[in-house]
């Protein structure tokens, strides 16, 4: 597991690797009851100023 | 430091604390991951504290269904375009130092709620005062489950159904419910078939598509309507196949990307960075493709299986995991792929992930399941289709993990052969024997007869079966596998007695509900047992007319995932339920062997002796006993079952008899060689939901009593005379024909069965068993004064599990009567 806490916290990855899937990000949250989940949304969904791969504590997407 | 260990360990086991061994003797890894894992079973009712059912299954499939083209579409083409969307959307998720990752479900404390099976089963979870649903999602939900609601299977059958049926189905009269209402599956997995990996099940899919497309769109082609029919009604099933794999390949992709992620972006530990990128690689191969190793070929089942529990909940899960997984263990072992502690590992963490899923019930069958999320049954060994047994290490391997991880789902059924591996028996007995209450015993030879008697399978086909439900055997074959139980109705047996001495009328509903078979105080004892006759013909035979009515429903709705995974499906273009297999039908008989002896009871006292006349005795009934306990015990007193007493065992086969022959046989279902649809005696835990169901009987039992727990068991305390005289009587029944499969619950002495004594004792009783033909026999072997202490002190005994009757729970997750009733059971010393 990772060692530093990232409870709560929320990152935004880009799709590079599924040009099929352009227009999606993944949403990644370490849920710290042990477990990261993630779940794809529209880029077009996030708010502007949003950097990928860069936590937020916004709650966007539940 | 190692020996202190050790002696620490062997304690444990010379105390029988097998839980405390357990959590010691496991892997850090195991014991985290046993740890984490939440339980979706449930204490009476009610799921365990900070259960959710997902919002996810409603709002996605609600989507779908919604939009303009469903109103058009076949059902199974928006059938699929919905579990696209759910596996497109579904939020994904890795536990900690996990190795196989996905789930049905969205987080690891939700069961998926899969919305189009029955109307009721939403309402009653949507409107569950544990507050199953979000509170943030309740409105949304709500709208999602108003849209659903036409498109369910319960609404579809309902309108086809009498109001006789429902009526029944509803108050579960004689009927524990329906199958429109359970949306419980059993379905047969054709392994070899679909390991292939899904890329290679497109590519048939894809040839038959590029068939259609000649046929129906080729310029200047000939027209030929029966051709083009044929294809215009294929292409569909064979379009939402192909839907529905590839979204689930990109749902393994989404974990693979999770990981990667988490790999490159947050781990700091290096070893778990490169385990992560080791799932990565894996849920980009498999299930896409054939699996290359022991592990691949575990994550690629557990992503199988969780499709298909997506698509459909499972009511248990067939499985032969020695053998669909074998061939990879033991290359990996003898390449040094792997390391056997290592296996043992990936093994135990395959049932903890298997533990996991649970699935979304109704209130009724989450008491009837009582503290467990399954029940899933794998099969291990047997003799193969040319005759020879094959029993693999890797048995073992699951044995040795069980014991470690302590689930009581899966549990396990052990294919019996006299002449199979001791190592592998004394593996099995070694888990029995600390407490698990699996494997349960199969005989195997006995189940292969029942399959071809009942079914009229080919005999190297019959030899391939898998446990389908709890107990019931069934082939792996491509003409033999089946995607469902044919007649799931389950009815409550010993009702068909309370009835035949009430003339039909049901005393605990007040209502007519079986036929008038006349006045009992009339009747001579073989009119009686007429009566007894008639009322379970009617009993059983609306069971099998409601389980056709929603089977035709099934042939509407289909299942996109499961066809796909058929051979004969994907070759012929057909969803799965109308494919015509061998079949395999039964009904699930509850309550059986009280109605039984409460014959055995009439013969001894009012019509032999005449002690009594058949007036008072049902003044006696009327009056639930009460004022009557003298003449109540001598009705307790009277010859019962499971004593090796002529007198109770000779009315009893005669009446297995004749419901073989005039109830069973007589009926049809689906399957291109069913005989007909014969009863499973067995219980779960029905025998204590069910007892206030059924009315006083002439055994001496009062309404609300706990009836008996197996299928062919004695009831508790019954049996006097001893483990011998219980397989006797038992084995007076003929297990090949009689019925489908039955169930017999033992409790051994756990000191009598110490070290290798103690198992030269026990496998001395199952020859025993295995030469009077029985089909089954599952123990319990843990002492009262254990099972006092844990109801006296639940928090010390938390993972200790006992066998109800067809699957294992957590004692202390049972409710007080429950356990009661398993107390009660006798303790044979062998």
């Amino acid at each position: 597991m990772a060692t530093k806490s990232y409870e709560g916290e929320k990152w935004f990855f880009p799709f590079e690797d599924d040009e099929e899937q352009g227009e999606l990000v993944e949403r990644v949250i370490d849920a710290r009851c042990g477990y990261w989940a993630s779940k794809p949304m529209k880029k077009s969904d996030l708010p502007s100023g949003v950097k990928m791969g860069a936590p937020t504590d916004k709650n966007y997407y539940r | 430091m190692a020996d202190a260990k050790e002696a620490k360990l062997q304690g444990f086991l010379d105390n029988n604390q097998h839980w405390w061994w357990a959590e010691q003797a496991r892997s850090p890894r195991i014991d985290y991951l046993r740890k984490a894992v939440w339980s979706k079973g449930a204490k009476a009712g009610a799921y365990l504290p900070g259960t959710k059912v997902g919002s996810d299954g409603p709002i996605l499939f609600a989507e779908i269904f919604d939009d303009m083209d469903a109103r058009s579409d076949p059902y199974m083409t928006t059938f699929s375009r919905a579990l696209e969307n759910t596996n497109t959307k579904l939020p994904v998720y890795i536990v900690d130092n996990s190795r196989i990752v996905g789930c049905c479900a969205a987080a690891p404390h939700e069961v998926f709620w899969v919305p189009n099976l029955s109307f009721g089963l939403n309402e009653d979870i949507f409107n569950d005062r544990d507050e199953l649903v979000d509170m943030d999602k309740r409105d949304e939900v709500e709208k999602c489950l108003e849209t659903m609601k036409p498109y369910t299977q319960q609404f579809m059958a309902e309108k086809v159904m009498s109001k006789r049926h429902k009526i029944m189905c509803r108050t579960s009269q004689t009927y524990t419910g329906g199958p429109h209402l359970e949306g419980l599956f059993y379905c047969t997995s054709q392994f070899t078939y679909y390991s292939k990996g899904f890329n290679a099940i497109i590519e048939e899919i894809d040839a038959g598509l590029k068939e259609a497309s000649t046929v129906l769109y080729k310029m200047g082609a000939v027209p030929n309507f029966p051709d083009e029919e044929h294809y215009l009604q294929r292409v569909p099933v064979w379009e939402a196949m192909k839907r529905t794999l590839n979204s689930e390949i990109l749902y393994a992709k989404r974990l693979a990307r999770l990981a990667r992620i988490i790999s490159e972006n947050f781990e700091t530990d290096s070893e778990r960075k490169q385990e992560l990128l080791g799932i990565s690689e894996r849920c980009e191969w498999v299930p896409a493709n054939r699996p290359r190793n022991f592990p691949e070929a575990l994550q690629f089942e557990h992503l199988q299986t969780m499709a298909r529990k997506r698509e459909k909940p499972d009511g248990a899960w067939p499985a032969h995991p020695d053998w669909w997984f074998g061939d990879w263990f033991d290359a990996d072992m003898k390449s040094g792929y792997i390391t056997r502690e290592d296996a043992v590992d990936y093994v135990g963490e395959y049932l903890i992930r298997s533990y996991e899923y649970g699935s979304c019930r109704n209130r009724q069958w989450r008491e009837l399941m009582t503290g467990d999320p399954g029940p899933y049954v794998w099969t291990f060994g047997g003799m193969r289709p040319d005759g020879n047994l094959d029993y693999r290490d890797l048995i073992n391997v699951f044995m040795e993990a069980a014991r470690y991880v302590r689930c009581v789902s899966p549990t396990f059924a052990l294919r019996y052969n006299k002449d199979m591996p001791e190592d592998v028996l004394k593996n099995c007995f070694e888990s029995i024997r600390h407490g698990l209450g699996y494997p349960n015993i199969r005989n195997d030879q006995v189940l292969i007869k029942a399959n071809m008697f009942w079914s009229n399978t080919p005999e190297d086909e019959a030899r391939t079966w898998v446990a389908q439900a709890c107990i019931v055997p069934a082939p792996e074959t491509k003409h033999g596998c089946m995607p469902m139980r044919y007649s799931s109705c389950t009815t409550l047996g010993s009702k068909c007695m309370e009835l035949a001495l009430w003339n039909g009328f049901n005393p605990v509903f007040n209502m007519q509900i079986g036929p008038k078979t006349g006045d009992p105080t009339e009747m001579s004892f073989d009119q009686l047992m007429d009566a007894f006759i008639e009322q379970f013909k009617v009993i059983h035979w609306d069971a099998v007319k409601i389980r056709n009515i929603v089977h035709h429903i099934e042939e509407i709705h289909g299942r996109p995932h499961l066809s796909a995974t058929y051979e004969m499906c994907v070759e012929d273009g057909i969803n799965c339920f109308t494919r015509k297999e061998y079949g395999n039908a039964w009904v699930t008989t509850f309550i059986w062997m009280d109605g039984c002896d409460a014959l055995v009871g009439c013969k001894k006292l009012v019509y032999d002796e005449k002690k009594y006349t058949m007036a008072q005795l049902l003044e006696f009934l009327k009056a639930n006993w009460e004022g009557y306990e003298k003449e109540r015990m001598d009705f307790v007193k009277a010859p019962k079952w499971g004593n090796d007493d002529p007198y109770a065992d000779d009315i009893i086969v005669k009446i297995h008899e004749r419901v073989r022959d005039e109830v069973c046989m007589p009926c049809k279902c689906w399957g291109t060689h069913a005989q007909g649809v014969p009863c499973v005696p067995q219980n779960v835990a029905a025998y204590t939901v069910c007892s206030n169901l059924l009315g006083a009987l002439p055994n001496g039992r009062r309404l609300g009593d706990t009836c008996y727990d197996g299928g062919c068991s004695p009831g508790a305390g019954n049996d006097k005379k001893g483990p011998t005289a219980v397989l006797n009587s038992v084995g007076k029944l003929t297990h090949e024909n009689m019925f489908r499969a039955n169930l017999l619950n033992q409790r051994l002495s756990p000191t009598q069965l110490v070290g290798d004594k103690g198992f030269d004792i026990w496998n001395s009783y199952i020859r025993s068993w295995c030469d009077l033909g029985i089909n089954h026999v599952q123990f319990n072997i843990v002492d009262n004064e254990t099972l006092i202490a844990a109801q006296e002190k639940p928090e010390d005994f938390e993972e200790m599990i006992v066998r109800v009757a067809g699957y294992s729970a957590q004692f202390v997750g049972l409710n007080k009567k429950t356990q009661d009733t398993i107390i009660a059971r006798t303790i044979q010393e062998l």
